[in-house]
């Protein structure tokens, strides 16, 4: 009995794994071709956008820091030139 | 089931990531009548199922990030499939199709001879009529283990539910699918209609 049972299960799993499958038709893969083709090409320039990223964030930021400090320097050699001429 | 090597295939969710058209065609025809297949029988509606395949495939672009390194595609794909016929089943509950099974374009197995062919072919109209009378949760147990071949644990993670709950899930839909067989009677197209569109 319980053999036969397996037996039959056997049977069904069989033939579900032989059941055929469906394909899409020819036009709907080529029209899904098509879009994800074209939002993979529209995908790269979106992360080429920002060039100064490749170069790091802190690129921007130590042009500044060096420019502050010659102007810090310039106004110490300035005050203490007025020292001095006193 | 599956030629791809494994470490194919997530090579190829890498080069997917960094854009190569060419990969994703490889993923597309690897597996494109399998989620066609599963959502057909899952919806039982081809026109359903065409659209949600289209949406699955561009999701594979636009979530392609999302995706962890090392992860099955299969698994990713099947899951995303099944999010979004649930959400169109959400969306659409009052609305029901029924078509019919012989429009579908399939793919051969192999060459049969006439006789062969009308045997499989009445067996296999059984079979799917007893397949589309399945509860949802049942079917889709079926479809992703027996159909698809996939493992219990695999499927686990499609369905989001426990590796136990799955088990104990597919065994009662075997039981279920047995009953179902049972009962369908190939001529009583009456009774059950036509299943798939």
């Amino acid at each position: 009995m319980g053999m036969s049972s397996n037996n039959s299960d056997k049977n069904m799993e069989q033939r579900l794994s032989r059941l055929p499958a469906y394909d899409l038709d020819f036009k709907v893969s080529r029209r899904i071709l098509s879009r994800a083709h074209a939002l993979m090409d529209s995908r790269e320039p979106a992360i080429q956008q920002y060039p100064n990223q490749e170069r790091g964030p802190g690129y921007p930021a130590l042009f500044g820091l060096t420019a502050a400090a010659i102007f810090v320097c310039i106004d110490v050699i300035r005050i203490i030139l007025f020292i001095y001429s006193m | 089931m599956n030629p791809m090597d494994n470490r194919a295939e997530r090579k190829l969710i890498s080069s997917i990531k960094r854009g190569d058209v060419r990969a994703f065609d490889l993923i597309f025809h690897q597996y494109r009548a399998r989620i066609y297949s599963y959502l057909v029988r899952l919806s039982r509606n081809r026109e359903v199922a065409e659209n949600l395949s289209q949406e699955v495939w561009l999701r594979l672009v636009t979530k392609t990030p999302d995706l962890i390194e090392g992860q099955s595609p299969a698994q990713w794909l099947f899951a995303v499939a099944r999010n979004l016929f649930y959400s169109h089943l959400r969306k659409n509950r009052t609305r029901s199709a029924i078509i019919r099974i012989n429009r579908m374009i399939l793919i051969p197995k192999g060459p049969q001879s006439p006789f062969e062919k009308a045997a499989s072919s009445e067996q296999e109209a059984r079979l799917e009529r007893a397949l589309a009378n399945l509860p949802l949760k049942y079917r889709e147990i079926i479809l992703l283990v027996l159909l698809d071949g996939m493992n219990t644990r695999e499927a686990a993670a499609v369905c989001g539910i426990r590796y136990s709950a799955a088990r104990t899930r597919l065994s009662r839909a075997k039981a279920l699918l047995k009953r179902e067989i049972g009962k369908i009677d190939i001529n009583e197209e009456k009774t059950y209609g036509h299943v798939i569109e």
